[in-house]
């Protein structure tokens, strides 16, 4: 997957958007730049509230009400879907942008039979007869895997793995140009997981669909996306090419959250990162990851690091630090569970 | 030897209930625990991984007095109280405790830190006062590196993050001083960056306290870093155990190899195959012939469909595989 002058397909451009709670904004997204090429797999990881969800659902249209976008343009072809119609964002949606949701049990309705859903998502946005969309949903269920006789089940009886094949199924139903997946294998045990990858694998080669896969698991985007973006506190903090950033981390986020899991080929115990998230109803001048960071200093505390090129020889790699330039001295030591210890917040 | 499991198993009957009266339905037997044996020291961490549906969290249920077995042993220091444990079930609570995998539900929204920490005491009835249930609440969160302790003895669940709550669960665990902790995934639900002080903290007091650990997980990744020893479960029977290193240097069972190969990798520079096994775990109440992983195992032969493997040893490693120790099955990609 080469990224040179390959056509990009979906444009985020400085986008801001925070949710109401109780009366009060609570900042979602901050300032958050990407773009995807056709073809192209993108892995977007953090934690829990990093605002990776809220990301997709942006894409998608499907924010909840109490969300507003307050900066900034998603552009897919050229054309802004924030400035789209409801009725032009509903044609988009599946056509051009699908998601994979974490849990297939609840995208499936449970007292239709798998087959009707297909079938009316098919219907509901191509002229097409029941029999025509009928042979779609058994070509989609031979693409994922399952045996076409159960298109006649309903959700229940199928496993976890066989449902999340379904909403897969689903989602590639109208042969759309990006796939949102969001967590698509949390639920489900490690050897299923894999088979539904090695599935997805297969059908991005064929159908040549971009991906946005959301994951709490670097690992998944190891093996699985050219490129990563890594989120934190509703903001990007380090994008580039996935093996590079992963082996050369120049955010200590980042160096955080690949040293956070085991490496059976290394022979470092895996660390954690004292304290939490900050809250994001307050407003941060500085950089949010600062009250965490063994390198953070007093200008991280009051300004915050725009997100710039970490590396002369490639720009593709972006980092929001401003000790970036440091990491390569220090990289070791954030292996070590005490240097973490030294960050201004331990508890 | 704190805990020694011989042959226990846990048998549900589906479809006995009322509508069996008309004779509509055909009881059917689910046997989610079919056979295990475990055996561990105090000071000890025995992993037990398997996938959803393995019996993992059915035994953990039967080890901490929640479930009576259907049959077999369980000796408790040496005492089999799978007889007992509905009658000395407060007795047995002092000894055994567990902690739970969701932290924001194994915690009552409605009483604070404090309330919670001391309940166990409360219910032993070990008559302590006012201030010594609260001594030893402030003792169990400071063993739990919950610290201050004070500041949060009045807080509520809500006020806490993930990783605090589940340092309140270990608390509540401690408080009784037990013998045996059988924690369930309690890490799975924990955001990767906090998921480690978590493990280093029960791994601690384990060595420090000489308690056994069970630690239950689907996550192989992370068993190296805390288990001494290893038990791999499959539709209700241990198909592989042993020492942790030796089941991670060279697992001898197809199921466990399957297992390993199918963990993602962090590591961009290392390359894994992919397991070379189809299909998933069937139902409990309908398990295979002979050996009960042989519709799934890429190299079973004719005599897997119908007999079932006897344990093969090699030192403590010991697996239920016809083959176990005799080839080397490669972890071969798929074509």
């Amino acid at each position: 997957m080469a990224n040179n002058q390959k056509e990009i397909l979906l444009e985020i451009k400085n986008l801001d958007a925070h949710y109401n709670v109780d009366g009060q904004p609570v900042s979602a997204l901050q300032d958050v730049n990407f773009s995807i090429q056709k073809g192209e797999r993108v892995g977007l990881v953090g934690e829990s509230g990093c605002g990776k969800s809220t990301l997709l659902k942006a894409i998608m249209g499907v924010l909840a009400p109490n969300a507003q976008i307050t900066r900034g343009a998603i552009k897919l072809h050229e054309g802004d879907l924030l400035q789209a119609s409801p009725e032009q964002r509903r044609q988009s949606r599946w056509n051009d942008i699908a998601m994979i949701t974490q849990s297939a049990l609840n995208a499936l309705n449970p007292v239709h039979k798998i087959g009707d859903q297909i079938i009316e998502a098919i219907q509901s946005h191509r002229d097409v007869d029941r029999q025509q969309a009928r042979t779609r949903a058994t070509e989609l269920f031979e693409l994922v895997g399952v045996p076409p006789q159960r298109l006649d089940d309903f959700p229940h009886q199928f496993s976890g793995g066989m449902r999340q094949r379904a909403v897969i199924a689903m989602a590639l139903a109208l042969s759309p140009e990006i796939v949102l997946a969001d967590e698509p294998t949390t639920a489900l045990d490690v050897i299923v997981q894999d088979q539904i990858f090695e599935r997805l694998d297969l059908l991005q080669k064929e159908q040549a669909f971009s991906m946005i896969l959301v994951t709490h698991d670097l690992a998944l985007v190891v093996e699985s996306c050219s490129r990563i973006i890594v989120m934190y506190a509703g903001m990007i903090v380090e994008t580039g090419p996935t093996h590079e950033v992963v082996r050369r981390p120049f955010h200590p986020y980042t160096a955080g959250l690949r040293y956070a899991i085991p490496d059976p080929s290394t022979k470092y115990e895996p660390i954690s990162i004292p304290g939490a998230p900050p809250d994001l109803s307050q407003q941060i001048n500085g950089c949010r990851f600062a009250p965490r960071c063994p390198l953070a200093t007093s200008k991280c505390e009051l300004e915050m690091p725009p997100l710039v090129s970490s590396l002369a020889s490639d720009a593709a790699r972006q980092t929001r630090c401003h000790h970036a330039d440091q990491m390569d001295q220090s990289r070791d030591r954030f292996h070590d569970q005490s240097f973490w210890q030294t960050a201004k917040t331990t508890s | 030897m704190l805990l020694d499991v011989q042959d226990l198993a846990k048998h549900y009957v589906l479809g006995e209930g009322f509508s069996n009266l008309f004779g509509l339905s055909n009881p059917q037997k689910i046997r989610a625990v079919d056979g295990v044996s475990l055996r561990l020291q105090p000071g000890e961490v025995l992993g037990l991984v398997g996938e959803s549906g393995c019996g993992k969290s059915t035994l953990a249920r039967i080890l901490v007095g929640l479930e009576l077995p259907s049959s077999g042993a369980l000796l408790f220091n040496g005492n089999d109280i799978a007889e007992d444990i509905k009658s000395n079930r407060k007795q047995f609570h002092q000894k055994v405790q567990m902690v739970f995998q969701d932290p924001y539900g194994s915690l009552n929204p409605q009483h604070t830190i404090e309330e919670i920490v001391t309940r166990p005491l409360i219910y032993q009835q070990l008559g302590l006062s006012k201030a010594e249930l609260k001594d030893r609440a402030i003792d169990a969160l400071n063993d739990a590196e919950m610290m201050p302790a004070k500041r949060y003895l009045n807080k509520f669940p809500h006020e806490l993050s993930g990783g605090q709550r589940q340092r309140v669960c270990i608390a509540r665990a401690l408080v009784l001083q037990p013998e045996l902790i059988v924690a369930d995934e309690p890490i799975s639900m924990l955001d990767v960056s906090i998921k480690w002080s978590i493990v280093r903290l029960l791994k601690r007091l384990v060595k420090e306290r000489n308690i056994g650990l069970i630690y239950i997980t689907h996550d192989l990744s992370s068993v190296p870093a805390i288990c001494d020893k290893l038990a791999i479960m499959y539709l209700g029977r241990v198909v592989e155990s042993g020492l942790c290193d030796d089941i991670f240097k060279q697992a001898t069972h197809p199921y466990t190899q399957a297992l390993l190969a199918a963990s993602p990798n962090p590591n961009p520079d290392v390359k894994r195959g992919r397991p070379n096994i189809s299909g998933a775990i069937p139902n409990a109440s309908n398990i295979p012939t002979g050996c009960r992983f042989h519709p799934r195992c890429p190299n079973a032969q004719p005599q897997c469909a119908t007999e079932q493997p006897a344990e093969r040893h090699r030192g403590y490693h010991r697996a239920e595989c016809h083959f176990a120790f005799d080839v080397k099955i490669e972890r071969t990609k798929r074509a």
